[in-house]
């Protein structure tokens, strides 16, 4: 049975039709990422997931429990960090919340637990997002926009501690990505959205190598993909 | 000595009251970022509930105080029911729901106990020491509220459950995003607000009598005290009741009972004025309002733009002729507040900003140009000084209150509502409650208004004038800056508008135009007196424009006109012979409350622009609707945006 299962799914602004008829899927344990270009729908795509908007039809079923990295981070701000990494148990309600996973995987968080989240780097922002996320001890994770504004390397971390758990766990990511090299490199398997619609599927390899793709995401024209 | 110790303690004591309701407020907008203006309501409530568990049902002391704070939680929680009910309303319209609750709430406490002051015995017995008499119920409002405040401040900053409420007030999107249900947790938060609301009522009961209006003066305070901490700081809104308990409790002791709300309102200001120097206001609190002004123009055909207009100005100047003596009042009333709404929907429309306190303004400029007249004033003169009178004390209002980005406004007119009253009716070249008479007529050199008509034909074309340099103003240069204050302040800031400057000037607008009318009420009555400018004045303003539709011009007309006619229904009704005095002030009320709540929730832009666009659709002319094809990504809460950059 799918982790994720999106079938048919429409949703709206008022009139604005932002996603259109969009059918997806994530298996237990599989890498997935879903690229298009600005305005396409991927953020509305996570928004439904987490159920912050109501689609107008269709539906999202999720066999298990999902982990959300927003777009932008999106801490709280005026809240401490260990305040933020507890309440991404928010809905797991664990007595013993995985605390010190999320500090062994991001160890320069401990040194800071006490700290405003809202006084952070963004790197460090990032990495809170992304531990907060884990306190719900998700079997899919993920993650909109993880490496926009923020240096090379703090990617490659974040990265390398995904996959340190990956090791571990059966986690599955779904990742929402602009930097479309970073994507594919990634990831096995690739949704492409445009206009609200799903207008390309398949494994990564196979995508890159179309010519339509290459060229609108990985050089040709340049613009979304550096 | 003695006295000064016992001042303090008392003033201690009803500080600690406003602080509880202080707390209550700041528990609201931590979790939903709404000003809860219905604070003061449950205090009342719970209060006349337990004064009537005491007195008329014989319950034991204990038991009535409790279900007097039941009610007030009960009431909180139905508060925030009505006011989170719907999906996406924005604070400030959230915020004009708990002041139409809180006053439809009135109606409610005049029909179940009257107009008289209730209270009830609180804990006997004095403590003695020495020369020092201090009641003990001062010390058990002082141990209860320390105790309170210890647990609030426990369960906000120790307890997941208040973590995750905070969560939400900082970042509701992620905390949704975590599973937090937001608008429950709102709930709770106002459910809060209610018990602390209805513990400070039970407390306060027993040293100061309370009528079914005292929620004002509560909320005021509780709101001056929660301004101290931003609304958003427990600790500082316990120090900031305190401070200002302390002060009301000397200034009614050494000089005027009836100037609290002074002190409330000058502590108030000055505290902004403080936080604005300090510029420590750093939450990012944006408060949009309810619907972006409606944009005027457009490719609109050559008889919508010209010939439209001129057949309502002559419809409106002819129809004078056509009316009766008592008509024609009805008529000037209907044109004076015309120019009122029309420029609170400016304010409201335009700076996402609420007053309260209209009236407040529009007596202002009545007193000037009444009393510059009896002075010996050309009656010109002395009208045309009142819209500048107004608009430069506004000016200076606003300065310190509009800088915070919050809506501050609302209470701070409230309060200026609340001030002059009391000030008018205390200070005796103002003429005290008996007001001013014997003003002389409108006129320009040797020619003077003798009649109605002649008062009519002035307010209306007042009206034109008003309507038409409003319509100029919004489509000019700066009124382009007003639309785009209206969709993102911040947005705004970023293109170079000065937001704080142009708030200012709107509100300074809005309450010279108040003046002006109020200028010709002074010279068209001949007489004024405080009362006729009540904060219930404020509150049908309020009403017209929110029913009118904001920001827009032909809102607030339809809006004053369907609200003056209402009032007429409504006196009539309530004057039938058997009903009690005040029967025509619960009809006001409650009326007027349920309006507001009602056309908030079914038609939160308004009644025009609901049924212009109704229009739009049944006929088929796309005339600027919103972009149909798939604009993916946009904010959550898209309205039609509008397109009105350089």
């Amino acid at each position: 049975m799918a982790l994720l299962e999106v079938r048919d799914l429409v949703v709206q602004y008022g009139q604005a039709v932002a996603l259109d008829g969009v059918r997806l899927e994530v298996q237990p344990g599989e890498l997935v990422t879903l690229v298009g270009p600005n305005g396409a729908g991927k953020t509305t795509l996570v928004k439904t997931l987490a159920g912050v908007l109501r689609p107008v039809r269709g539906t999202v079923q999720i066999h298990g429990r999902a982990g959300f990295v927003p777009e932008g981070r999106q801490l709280f701000s005026e809240l401490s960090v260990e305040d933020n990494l507890l309440l991404g148990a928010w809905r797991v309600r664990s007595h013993r919340p995985p605390l010190d996973l999320v500090y062994e995987i991001f160890p320069q968080l401990r040194s800071m637990a006490h700290r405003r989240a809202g006084t952070l780097s963004g790197g460090q922002q990032q990495m809170v997002a992304v531990g907060r996320a884990l306190m719900g001890d998700p079997q899919l994770l993920v993650v909109d926009e993880l490496s926009l504004g923020l240096a090379p390397v703090v990617v490659k971390e974040i990265v390398q501690q995904i996959t340190r758990i990956r090791e571990k766990t059966n986690l599955a990511l779904l990742l929402i990505e602009q930097n479309v090299r970073l994507a594919f490199a990634w990831c096995e398997r690739a949704y492409v959205i445009e206009g609200g619609r799903i207008v390309a599927e398949g494994a990564t390899k196979a995508l890159a190598e179309q010519p339509a793709i290459y060229e609108a995401f990985l050089g040709g024209r340049g613009g979304a993909a550096q | 000595m003695s006295l000064l110790i016992e001042y303090l303690v008392s003033g201690i004591a009803i500080g600690c009251t406003l602080a509880l309701v202080g707390s209550g407020l700041v528990a609201v907008f931590r979790v939903t970022r709404v000003i809860n203006f219905a604070a003061g309501t449950f205090s009342v409530v719970a209060a006349f509930l337990t004064a009537s568990a005491l007195q008329t049902w014989h319950l034991p002391h204990g038991l009535a105080e409790a279900m007097g704070v039941a009610v007030g939680l009960g009431l909180g929680l139905g508060v925030g029911a009505v006011a989170l009910g719907r999906r996406g309303l924005s604070p400030i319209s959230a915020l004009v729901i708990t002041f139409g609750l809180a006053i439809a709430c009135y109606a409610g406490e005049l029909l179940l106990w009257g107009d008289l002051p209730q209270s009830y015995p609180g804990v006997p017995g004095t403590l003695t020491v020495g020369k020092l008499f201090i009641q003990d119920q001062n010390l058990l409002i002082i141990g209860v509220t320390l105790a309170i405040f210890a647990g609030i401040w426990l369960f906000f900053n120790r307890t997941y459950l208040g973590k995750g409420m905070t969560a939400c007030a900082d970042n509701p999107m992620a905390a949704e995003m975590m599973g937090i249900d937001v608008r429950r947790m709102g709930l709770w938060a106002f459910g809060m607000g209610g018990l602390l609301g209805g513990i400070a009522g039970v407390l306060l009961a027993p040293i100061q009598p309370m009528t079914f209006s005292s929620d004002v003066n509560l909320a005021i305070g509780g709101f001056a005290a929660a301004v101290f901490g931003n609304l958003m700081s427990l600790d500082l809104a316990l120090l900031g009741g305190i401070v200002l308990g302390v002060a009301e409790s000397l200034v009614a002791g050494y000089f005027q009972a009836s100037y609290e709300s002074i002190v409330a309102l000058a502590v108030m200001i000055a505290v902004m004025t403080w936080r604005a120097i300090q510029r420590r206001d750093q939450s990012d609190v944006e408060d949009r309002p309810p619907a972006p002004a409606a944009a005027t123009g457009g490719a609109r055909a050559l008889w919508v733009r010209v010939a439209l207009p001129l057949f309502g100005i002559a419809a409106a100047l002819a129809i004078p002729l056509g009316l009766n003596q008592s008509n024609l009042t009805v008529y000037i009333t209907m044109c004076l507040y015309a120019v009122i709404t029309i420029g609170l929907s400016l304010l409201m429309g335009f700076a996402g900003q609420i007053s309260a306190g209209q009236a407040a303004f529009m007596a202002i400029g009545a007193y000037t140009a009444a009393l510059l007249s009896l002075h010996g004033w050309p009656p010109l003169l002395a009208f045309l000084a009142a819209p500048v009178v107004s608009g430069l004390f506004a000016a200076l209002i606003g300065i310190p209150v509009l800088r915070m980005r919050a809506n501050y406004l609302a209470f701070a007119t409230m309060a200026i509502q609340l001030m002059l009253v009391a000030l008018l009716s205390n200070i005796p070249a103002l003429g005290g409650s008996t007001g001013l008479v014997s003003i002389p007529n409108f006129g320009i050199g040797s020619w003077q208004i003798q009649s109605l008509r002649g008062y009519a034909w002035l307010s209306v074309a007042v009206a034109v004038i008003i309507l038409f340099l409003s319509r100029n103003l919004i489509a000019s240069r700066p009124g382009r800056a007003l639309r785009a204050l209206a969709t993102s302040e911040v947005a705004a800031e970023s293109v170079g508008v000065h937001v704080m400057r142009f708030k200012v000037v709107v509100f300074a607008i809005s309450a010279a135009y108040a003046g002006l009318a109020g200028a010709i009420y002074a010279f068209f009555m001949g007489a004024i007196t405080p009362d006729g400018f009540s904060l219930l004045l404020s509150l049908e303003f309020l009403v017209m424009v929110i029913v009118g539709g904001l920001g827009t011009l032909a809102g607030p007309l339809v809006g004053t006109a369907l609200l003056v006619i209402l009032n007429q229904v409504l006196n009539t009704l309530g004057t039938q012979p058997g009903m009690p005095a005040y029967m025509p002030e619960v009809l006001s009320y409650a009326v007027y409350g349920c309006t507001l709540v009602v056309v908030l929730i079914a038609f939160p832009h308004g009644l025009v622009p609901f049924f212009s666009g109704q229009f739009r659709r049944w006929f088929g002319r796309q005339q600027q609707a919103p972009t149909a094809k798939p604009v993916p990504g946009a904010p959550v809460d898209v309205e039609p945006q509008r397109q009105s950059w350089g």
